[in-house]
């Protein structure tokens, strides 16, 4: 890592700040441990050796999947989490913007909230009341600034929220992912906010939206399990990072999760055909998780053309071979291979196995042998987004059986260009429309002129 | 704690409060609106319970059981009343007591999303609770003026027993508060306990009607000294003895002091488990 020198003072700093969680969640030992300052033996790991400055004017994007740690990091720098290991120096007033509304009470009145939350944010009586038809002003919710907010819609909740945090004194924003709300003015009013901001302060900030990065951040760094991979340029830390999560690489992690995956065109230009439905194939994913007794390996998956060679871009709706290839460790009675597809959130949308075809001749494997499977199935048209297939091996019956080896993502697919404008999958409609005169109704064929889509 | 209890482990309590005075003025009023907000009687509900209490009490103990204080009660009206006292000083010490092992988990927010000087909650508590004692306190008052005639001037003592029982008070928020976020028995394990404290402080009966050897065992549960002086000057025209508000006073600073210290050493690990 690099850590770019900042441009004055830094107003935040922090040197080597690492995070162990500790794997006894509570109780009196971990009281007692507390109590008694004793170091943290062993627990689970989320940030490892950061290094930041924060100086005036600066504004500092950190980029990451889920559980990269990001919101662990946010919440060191603004004093509310003790680092494990690093020291954090901060000079400056922060004010944290980790979940919009915090601390609103759902049962009192947007001005009754907003004189709380700016106490919260330790404005002093004079400055809110100074302050008050400012934070409202830039709220516009009219006349709900003095209804309970429970009665509120999201978009109007975020608003004020966002409105006090844009009204305090601080130095120092620190802000988890909380500007990708409400309507286009609301998101620009948000924006300019920012920029003004920043003549004055600093920006800390945690962001699945790479525009923002890139016209807000002079700097960015990408967080990997819980340590820094790149820090520099936002233009350049994005690409490495998008590069990566393209490859869905990175230190192991195969796929990043919902709501997770920054927008990004695999397959720009050269093969947006029109109507058709195109998919993007990654790479075995060799590291992702997986878990089973051991019994047999799974070392390729792939999408296979008829010549049966690796295909890196499919089309929804044709006829796909999914070919998976392992070695059994011990001999093999009654293996099946099978998969599950899922989409982004990991639910399950379809997935087959080779149990009943093989019911009653299974194919027995000895150690050491290598096997093969092929699952040929039509690929339904798909909505863009992000989806993965999930390759298994078990040994006995459908209902009772082993995992020898089971793989999450061990492919993932990426759909960008899709006719599907509603629900979860795409089938072919034909489409006809007729004024029906009256007594011919029965008569007519249902079918007259076929559009296909 | 922390190397020794120096003068300032006594003052910095106080000290964060002051220097967070208007903040915690606001979490005050929330929290004492949040009881109430919504509900028909509102603020009566302060009043109304403890005096549905009394009447109870009254019935099961005055009448039904037919006990009654042993030193020289005049009129029958006396009797709720001194129940009515003893439950003002109780309620006082078990709604913050009750209320401190969940505080902290309860506002979660303030310990992960805003950076929130958490030092103040059990002051929060504290300030809620003596809002209420404070109403029913002057309650009491009014009809000890309007069925005995008068307030006794024995009332201006009231704050040298009070104030320490406030402190007190207060060290064991900070400490049930610190232990309740880590060890999540702990408000159950008060809930089992509340009525058993209540039964075992002499709140409705005298410490001298407790037969020799167990009475000065009581005087070990701090609310003993408290139900007694304050009924004592209210009621008796005795009052407490200046070696035992001394014992009591430098009892409640050490507790006051070291809950706060305990509290903030066990306050760096709050937001990882709650």
């Amino acid at each position: 890592m690099n850590p770019a020198e900042p441009a004055g003072e830094a107003l935040l700093s922090l040197r080597g700040v690492g995070k162990t969680y500790p794997a006894r969640a509570r109780g009196m030992a971990r009281l007692a441990r507390v109590v008694t300052r004793r170091p943290e033996q062993d627990g689970v790991r989320v940030l490892d050796g950061v290094d930041l400055d924060l100086a005036r004017g600066e504004a500092v994007g950190i980029v990451g999947r889920n559980g990269a740690g990001k919101s662990t990091l946010l919440q060191i720098a603004c004093g509310m989490l003790q680092p494990s290991d690093g020291t954090v120096s901060c000079t400056g007033r922060i004010a944290a913007m980790l979940e919009l509304g915090a601390g609103f009470k759902p049962e009192f009145s947007g001005r009754e909230n907003v004189v709380l939350n700016a106490a919260l944010y330790g404005l002093d009586e004079a400055a809110i009341a100074e302050r008050l038809p400012r934070i409202a002003a830039f709220a516009d919710i009219g006349g709900y600034f003095d209804r309970p907010v429970s009665e509120y819609s999201s978009g109007m909740f975020a608003r004020l929220a966002f409105a006090v945090c844009a009204h305090v004194d601080a130095d120092i924003l620190v802000v988890d992912e909380v500007l990708a709300v409400g309507d286009g003015a609301f998101q620009t009013k948000c924006r300019r906010f920012m920029e003004d901001f920043l003549t004055r302060g600093a920006v800390l900030f945690v962001s699945h939206d790479e525009n923002l990065v890139l016209s807000v951040c002079n700097r960015a760094i990408w967080l990997e399990a819980g340590r820094p991979v790149a820090s520099g340029a936002p233009q350049e830390v994005l690409r490495r990072y998008r590069h990566a999560v393209e490859l869905g690489g990175g230190d192991g992690m195969a796929m990043p999760h919902a709501g997770e995956r920054p927008q990004h065109p695999p397959l720009a230009g050269e093969d947006a055909r029109r109507g058709r439905n195109a998919i993007a194939v990654s790479p075995f994913l060799a590291d992702a998780p997986s878990h089973g007794n051991g019994g047999a390996i799974i070392d390729d998956v792939r999408f296979a053309g008829p010549d049966g060679r690796r295909l890196e871009r499919l089309d929804g709706g044709e006829t796909v071979a999914l070919v998976f290839e392992g070695r059994a460790l011990r001999d093999l009675e009654r293996p099946i291979a099978g998969f599950i597809f899922r989409d982004r959130g990991g639910q399950n949308m379809f997935g087959d196995n080779t149990y009943l075809a093989y019911r009653d001749a299974p194919v027995a494997i000895e150690a050491g042998q290598r096997f093969r499977a092929v699952l040929e199935f039509d690929m339904p048209l798909l909505p863009d987004g992000i989806y993965s297939v999930a390759p298994s091996l078990i040994e006995g019956t459908q209902r009772n059986h082993v995992h020898l080896f089971w793989m999450e993502e061990a492919l993932v697919l990426t759909v960008d260009g899709s006719p599907v404008s509603i629900g979860k999958i795409g089938v072919p409609t034909r489409i006809e429309c007729d004024v029906l005169e009256d007594e011919d109704t029965a008569a007519r064929p249902l079918v007259a002129a076929r559009k296909s889509v | 704690m922390g190397g020794g209890i120096g003068l300032q482990a006594f003052w910095r309590p106080l000290e964060t409060l002051l220097r967070n005075g208007q903040l915690y003025r606001r979490v005050l009023v929330r929290d004492i609106q949040s009881t109430f907000r919504g509900s028909a009687l509102g603020l009566a509900w302060i009043v109304v319970i403890p005096l549905v209490l009394v009447a109870i009490y009254t019935f099961v103990f005055g009448m039904v059981l037919s006990s009654t204080f042993s030193i020289g009660t005049r009129t029958r009206i006396e009797v709720p009343l001194l129940f009515f006292t003893g439950l003002t000083v109780f309620g006082f010490f078990m709604e913050v007591v009750g209320r401190s092992p969940n505080f902290i988990r309860e506002n979660a927010v303030y310990v992960k999303k805003i950076v929130f000087p958490l030092e103040i909650l059990p002051w929060v508590l504290i300030g809620t609770a003596l809002f209420k004692f404070a109403i029913n306190f002057a309650l009491l008052l009014v009809f000890l003026a309007v069925f005995t005639g008068g307030v006794p001037a024995g009332a201006l003592m009231l704050p040298l027993v009070l104030v320490p029982f406030l402190l007190m008070t207060a060290g064991l928020s900070w400490l049930l508060a610190a232990v309740g976020t880590y060890v999540r028995d702990l408000p159950h394990a008060i809930q089992a306990l509340a009525p058993i404290i209540m039964f075992i402080s002499p709140i409705f009966y005298s410490v001298q009607q407790v037969p020799a050897p167990f009475a000065t065992l009581y005087y070990a549960n701090p609310l003993t000294f408290v139900l007694e002086s304050v009924r004592g000057l209210l009621f008796f025209d005795t009052a407490p003895s200046a070696a035992g508000l001394l014992v009591f006073a430098a009892a409640s600073l050490l507790v006051f002091a070291a809950g706060y210290a305990f509290f903030q050493r066990a306050r760096p690990g709050f937001a990882d488990v709650v």
